[in-house]
């Protein structure tokens, strides 16, 4: 009985990370209408710069990943000039296209100047001591990531739902040329939107590598994680997001107390067992927004 | 007002669109845009809100000046924050965004809230159907309700001179009729220009003081509307009323035998 | 769409479809093809070798092609189909001894089977949502050959070298006409399909869907017929690969080879059969080259990343610059040597 409610919690402490890591891909999508495959390996990256600002230049956690987030934040914008700005406008599968080149980019990047070891990070960011009650155990790293996955999320979902760059950036994803019309400045809200979404990875990447380590295969992890997260929550919504998160996080952990012994390795393979299940019957995940079509 | 001169626009650098169209938009003017398809009217617009350039177009000769200032190569929302809104064809509008978001959206460059607020009462009152579903996903409108929101949105930013790019498309004409007395009131109360593409021609010269008729990237006709009206010409290709009486037949086509020529 | 030069009309159906159409063509293109068989004589064994791998990755790429470039079902499983299609071989020649051709054509169609299973879902998902779910389908045959004990599991499984009787391909030379054989082949194939009934309606289907459903061809099966036919493709490339190196483990079918596959079209040109060859042989030049690249030892062990570092910016320039592809740069050769001197700009 502890075990599973020791699942649950830990389930909803990982799943608050997976949810974020599911926010930056619906920023990006939300914005420019462009599914980025290529976000576990902006996780990923983040996370090894923080792992390098961390332990070779002796940084605390949290400048680290602060810095760690400003940095990919510009990257996320120099990628959008370069690449995305290029291809505005073009069929969203020469934009999937693109992202898939950026994912091949940051891959063999993180293997030339990172190598294949793991790096671990030195402490976590919110330092505290392992929280033992009921029998049950909460480790520091898992606390970390709920509470400050948590706040992220809220903060970043207000934003888009009441703020009028939040609706101007909806309203870019619909149509840019009818954005840019009235008088939206598109180039502005792109640059926006990938900094924050890069940004937001790159905290998720940090949690989830406060987890275990930072190594090269975060970012192919990262995307498995994410995608039964987009699908359970949708692709437009933030809370949503969240939501999956828990849900998948929670799923994960079960599935894991139970099955790993005997079938190594499904833990992986559960969630996106069920994530199929869904697409086939909600096409859309079962918050998304279905897309308006008339022929 | 607007002032358009020898306007000439090339798309993708090889299709010559526009081939030196002038024209000219005074205050609170009510101006249409004749022609058949293909003419050009809806790029000459898109040349003077600046949109050509996403669509690979480009202006390579003479000038759009309003106010003064001189329009070729800024950008869309330069032009929007100086007063020219321009409502697109087809009904265009942000889909899945709500009414009410989508009002948000035309009143973008607005200030403050109270002048959001003030604009939206505004657009409720010229068209009180939208006020009805304000919280509905505008991709669910039907088009006449649509075509209000289009004309409601470019209303929000406050425009000193509107463009519409054919607002009957598709409209059932008692629709059309509803939607063209709007633009009248508007044009009266709220001061704002109006240049009007059209396919309805005859509905087109019934709002509209001065009319220019294109064929083939040139204007080759303006005119007050109601000279327009009686004229044999554009009451022949346009208005259907042929001159051999009110039966056609193939027989009377006269086409290749006028002396007359549009294109010199 | 060729365009052709002035003043040649088709005048029936035949000649229309045709593929190659004057008896210059069929010269130019029967002298390509000896001379490439004949590449084991005047070329170096390294580089026959590397075509060998070359040709099933082509016939693999017709897959793809077919499926995205055609049918505009994007998928990303084509790598674990691949994979498929190399387990069912080694599997049945090896543990069942069943003959080589036999066994080739079976793993074709136990991989277009896996495709139809990814392409159930395919009826409505959209793009991104199809992509996700061809990936997830990749992991599951992945985790799935891992870990079940008639694949090998971890350690992997041997593939025989093909044989008829008692002729064994089991030569660098016999195994390259074995695999160039095959191309040729599967070219055929994978051209007549897409200019019969069956590549029209893909098309159809790619272009609007719901235009097609309404003028009577049936989407959804289309859509499984797609998948079928990629993965049939991806099974047979893969069941050669397997008997060429003799030995499959699940790492060599990774996630990133089935990204790799869109990026051979996409460079190749979307839509075209040719296109395939293009982008599928540009890529293995590409990587021949960097990991052959003259540098020191310790830089060595960056060449193998750079690859892909390399293959992203690529794909990236040409969808910047072509996103027609190599295909239709080369088209737009032929226009540009048709007309010439007359070259309009």
């Amino acid at each position: 009985m502890t075990l599973i409610i020791q699942a649950i919690l830990d389930g909803i402490c990982i799943g608050a990370i997976y949810g974020l890591g599911a926010m930056g891909l619906v920023v990006i999508q939300k914005s420019s209408g462009v599914f980025n495959i290529a976000q576990g390996m902006f996780m990923m990256f983040g996370g090894f710069i923080a792992a390098n600002l961390t332990l070779n230049l002796g940084m605390p956690m949290w400048l680290g990943t602060i810095v760690s987030m400003g940095a990919m934040a510009v990257i996320g914008m120099i990628l959008n000039f370069l690449i995305m700005r290029p291809l505005a406008g073009e069929p969203p599968f020469t934009q999937l296209m693109a992202t898939i080149g950026m994912l091949s980019i940051m891959y063999g990047l993180v293997m030339v100047i990172w190598g294949t070891d793991p790096y671990i990070y030195p402490s976590e960011i919110i330092p505290i001591a392992d929280l033992k009650f009921l029998g049950l155990h909460l480790s520091p790293s898992y606390v970390n990531g709920f509470i400050i996955a948590l706040i992220a999320c809220l903060v970043l979902s207000e934003y888009y739902r009441r703020s009028k760059e939040g609706t101007a950036m909806r309203a870019t994803s619909e149509d840019e040329e009818l954005a840019a019309s009235v008088g939206i400045k598109v180039t502005k809200v792109l640059k926006l939107t990938w900094s924050i979404g890069a940004a937001c990875s790159t905290l998720a990447g940090v949690l989830f590598g406060m987890l275990g380590s930072v190594n090269y295969m975060l970012g192919e992890i990262g995307l498995m994680a994410i995608m039964p997260v987009l699908v359970f929550g949708g692709l437009e919504s933030f809370l949503g997001a969240l939501l999956a998160g828990f849900i998948v996080g929670v799923v994960n952990m079960i599935v894991g107390v139970y099955w790993e012994g005997s079938f190594p390795g499904i833990t992986a393979v559960v969630p996106l067992i069920i994530m199929l299940l869904i697409l086939i019957v909600k096409p859309y995940g079962l918050f998304g927004e279905e897309r308006i079509e008339r022929i | 007002m607007l002032t358009i001169q020898n306007l000439e626009v090339v798309y993708n650098n090889v299709i010559w669109v526009l081939k030196g169209v002038s024209m000219e938009v005074p205050v609170g003017g009510m101006i249409c845009l004749l022609g058949s398809n293909g003419a050009g009217k809806s790029t000459t617009l898109k040349a003077i809100s600046g949109v050509l350039n996403l669509q690979w177009g480009a202006i390579t000769g003479g000038f759009v000046e309003f106010e003064g200032e001189r329009l070729n190569n800024k950008s869309p929302q330069d032009i929007a924050q100086a007063g020219i809104i321009q409502c697109f064809e087809g009904r265009r509008l942000f889909k899945h965004l709500t009414t009410e978001e989508n009002l948000r959206m035309g009143g973008y460059l607005l200030s403050s809230n109270a002048a959001m607020r003030s604009r939206l009462d505004m657009v409720y009152n010229y068209f009180p159907r939208l006020a009805d579903m304000t919280h509905r996903i505008s991709g669910y409108l039907s088009g006449g309700e649509q075509q209000m929101l289009v004309i409601g949105r470019a209303l929000m930013a406050k425009p000193k001179i509107m463009l519409l790019d054919e607002p009957s498309l598709g409209l059932a004409p008692l629709m059309t009729k509803s939607i063209f007395t709007a633009i009248q009131k508007i044009n009266k109360e709220e001061k704002v220009a109006f240049l009007l593409v059209e396919q309805n021609t005859k509905a087109a010269l019934s709002i509209t003081d001065y009319g220019f008729v294109m064929e083939n990237g040139r204007t080759v006709m303006d005119g007050p509307s109601a000279k327009l009206r009686d004229n044999e010409d554009v009451k022949e290709f346009y208005l259907g009323l042929s001159q051999v009486g009110t039966k056609k037949s193939f027989k009377d086509t006269k086409f290749y035998k006028r002396r007359k020529r549009w294109l010199a | 769409m060729t365009i052709d030069p002035a003043g040649i009309y088709r005048t029936n159906y035949i000649s229309d479809v045709a593929v190659v159409r004057t008896k210059t063509q069929w010269i130019i293109l029967i002298v390509a093809v000896i001379l490439t068989a004949l590449a084991p004589f005047y070329l170096p064994k390294a580089i026959v070798n590397v075509m060998t791998l070359t040709c099933c990755i082509i016939i693999a790429t017709f897959g793809i092609q077919i499926l995205t470039g055609y049918c505009g079902q994007v998928s990303i499983g084509q790598a674990a189909v691949f994979g498929i299609g190399a387990y069912t071989s080694a599997i049945l020649v090896n543990d069942y001894h069943v003959p080589f051709f036999v066994s080739v054509f079976l793993s074709g169609l136990s991989a277009a089977l896996v495709g139809c299973i990814f392409g159930i879902p395919s009826l409505r998902l959209r793009g991104f949502y199809l992509v996700m779910a061809t990936l997830a389908g990749h992991m599951l045959v992945i985790y799935f050959v891992s870990h079940v004990d008639f694949t090998g599991g971890q350690i992997g499984h041997k593939a025989d070298y093909p044989s008829i009787g008692s002729f064994v391909f089991n030569t660098g030379d016999r195994l390259f006409w074995l695999n160039f054989g095959f191309l040729l082949l599967m070219t055929w194939l994978a051209r007549n399909i897409v200019r019969g009934r069956w590549g029209r309606a893909f098309i159809a289907v790619r272009d609007n869907d719901l235009a097609a459903e309404v003028m009577g061809i049936d989407v959804y099966r289309t859509k499984i017929l797609a998948f079928a036919v990629g993965c049939f493709f991806a099974g047979i490339g893969g069941s050669l690969a397997a008997h060429y190196t003799g030995m499959i483990h699940p790492t060599q079918f990774p996630m990133m080879d089935g990204f790799w596959y869109l990026g051979y079209i996409i460079v190749g040109g979307l839509g075209s059969i040719a296109g395939c060859y293009f982008g599928a042989i540009f890529f293995v030049v590409i990587k021949e080259v960097l990991i052959r690249l003259p540098v020191s030892m310790e830089m060595a062990k960056y060449l193998l990343p750079m690859t892909d570092v390399a293959f992203g910016a690529i794909i990236i320039l040409i969808l910047i610059f072509d996103p027609k592809g190599m295909y239709h740069r080369w088209e737009l050769f032929k226009s540009y040597y048709r007309i010439w001197p007359l070259a309009y700009k």
